[in-house]
């Protein structure tokens, strides 16, 4: 538990991580605004004439410049170590390596829940504002909403963690991010040969979006919540897990 | 009590560390000394368990750092005053440190106000000078009030009165009973401030044991017969012995005995000598005779 307060603590006592956060909502709210006003372009409907579920969906795809946001936050708790130097202090606190990547993996998922949760909550926010302005009911916030948010919040968290990851393996924040972001693209690579869509439904891509309850029950990708769930522990844990055998097992 | 044994590090074709075993005693400032690249921080690196050896081990009081129960409570370390991140304060800096030790804030400000940076605490690293990273350095190394402390270089970029400070503080650790070893390019300080050297050259152990008895080692004596003719005579009898024996002027210059045992050899020889002094070098040129294979 010492090492997860230790991790916390650098987390915010450089001005990189705050600031990151903050980012990380503001231009989600902003995003949102973005994507709601453009609507009648990219839609051909105006607020007022669409479904307010469509108004409140293209607002939470803000949440996706959240993700790219702690996608970097990730990258940098674990590549700046290794910039720095503060690697070696750190191993020598704590000898056994896994602990500080559990541990650093802890913090920056505890911290992307909160920054995801809160952008989910903001962009949701910013769909039903545009709808009350146009004149328009906003959504019931229901169980169905509920579940959008919580699923779009995993995407930022599960990209967080994939650039720590990536980061701790490549020491260095570029290449952390460069890992995550790869794997953000995965997705659109499958799409691309058909052959592939099989391994649609294993990609990270489909736990978000089956745990969002946003993926179409007859697509490639599609999974129901549980099983979505598992695939996102699985991914977690995997990326985790060999970013810590690689810290343990090459030199400092 | 620090036991190096066979320690041996291979980057690919190079031999960073070769075979090499010594022992750091409690309770003395042992100095580690070796040229640029001879191995010295790599040797630190893997007995702080940063560096995983290619064979031999290294352990503190009998174990490996990372099976040590409190780690940071047992060694404090300093390898590089740079491994701070630069856009922390230096009061941050050891903060977490401490918080991952377990340690609490008050010692925090106890290792900042004996190292001198109680002041720039609240300043962010980057804008420290190398000198105050040193110095915080040290202040993490000394933060789990260790019995072993490792420094590397910790000289560097120290003002003469930081040089004094440092010189004080390590020997009052040992005075305390801490193993404290600490490596150093700076030969003459070493000199002032170490009791014993630990010496390597290309990763393979040159020399080990006590100042005194290292500068004895290399001591050259100046030997000079009462009567030039009987010279050849002793010179014989010199080299006999063991020893390295020159000509030099009027006299002889004599490697790898002690002058006890060249007056001796010259007392049972019937040769009365006019000169029998030793010529005590420094560290300085100790260490380049034993670095290049110039002493006995």
């Amino acid at each position: 538990m010492t090492v997860v307060r230790s991790e916390l603590v650098k987390a915010l006592t450089v001005r990189s991580g705050p600031a990151l956060a903050l980012v990380a909502v503001g231009a989600a709210v902003v995003l949102a605004a973005v994507f709601v006003a453009s609507l009648p372009i990219t839609q051909h409907v105006s607020v007022a004439g669409a479904l307010p579920a469509e108004v409140v969906s293209a607002a939470l795809v803000g949440i996706d410049v959240t993700a790219v946001v702690l996608t970097v936050l990730g990258a940098l708790v674990g590549g700046a170590e290794h910039a720095t130097g503060t690697v070696v202090p750190t191993y020598l606190l704590t000898p056994r390596r896994t602990r500080v990547v559990v541990a650093k993996a802890v913090v920056v998922g505890a911290i992307a829940v909160v920054v995801a949760a809160v952008a989910a909550v903001l962009c949701a926010a910013v769909g039903q504002g545009a709808l009350l302005l146009a004149g328009s009911d906003p959504v019931p916030i229901d169980g169905t909403l509920l579940r959008s948010l919580a699923g779009n919040a995993t995407g930022p968290v599960l990209y967080a963690v994939a650039g720590l990851a990536g980061a701790v393996l490549t020491r260095s924040t570029g290449g952390g991010v460069a890992g995550a972001l790869g794997l953000l693209l995965v997705p659109a690579v499958v799409g691309w040969f058909p052959g592939l869509s099989l391994l649609a439904p294993l990609l990270p891509a489909a736990a978000v979006h089956g745990l969002s309850g946003v993926a179409d029950p007859a697509g490639a990708e599609y999974l129901a919540a549980a099983p979505a769930a598992l695939l996102l522990v699985g991914w977690l844990t995997g990326m985790v897990g060999t970013a810590a055998w690689r810290a343990e097992v090459r030199d400092a | 009590m620090i036991t190096v044994a066979g320690l041996t590090k291979r980057y690919g074709d190079v031999l960073a560390v070769d075979d090499l075993s010594f022992t750091v005693e409690p309770g003395a400032v042992t100095g580690f000394l070796g040229a640029n690249g001879a191995g010295k921080s790599t040797t630190m690196r893997m007995i702080l368990g940063l560096d995983a050896p290619t064979a031999g081990t290294a352990t503190i009081g009998g174990r490996r750092y990372r099976d040590l129960e409190h780690p940071v409570r047992t060694v404090g370390a300093l390898l590089d005053p740079r491994c701070a991140h630069p856009g922390r304060t230096g009061r941050d800096h050891l903060r977490w440190m401490a918080v991952a030790a377990g340690i609490g804030r008050v010692r925090v400000d106890e290792v900042l106000e004996a190292v001198g940076l109680a002041g720039a605490a609240d300043r962010r690293v980057g804008g420290y000078s190398l000198g105050m990273r040193q110095r915080l350095g040290i202040a993490g190394a000394l933060l789990g009030d260790p019995e072993v402390v490792l420094l590397d270089e910790p000289l560097n970029g120290l003002d003469p009165d930081g040089i004094r400070w440092v010189r004080e503080l390590l020997r009052g650790l040992a005075a305390q009973g801490r193993t404290v070893f600490v490596s150093s390019h700076l030969l003459n300080e070493v000199e002032h401030t170490a009791e014993r050297v630990v010496v390597i050259g290309h990763g393979r152990l040159i020399a080990t044991g006590a100042i005194a008895d290292l500068l004895g080692r290399t001591a050259v004596l100046r030997v000079t017969a009462a009567d030039p003719v009987e010279t050849a005579e002793l010179a014989t009898a010199l080299a006999w012995a063991g020893g390295r024996v020159e000509p030099d002027g009027d006299g002889l210059t004599v490697r790898g005995l002690a002058a006890e045992t060249a007056g001796r050899i010259a007392l049972d020889r019937g040769i009365a000598l006019r000169e029998l002094a030793t010529h005590v070098r420094g560290l300085e040129e100790t260490f380049h005779a034993l670095a290049h294979g110039g002493a006995a």
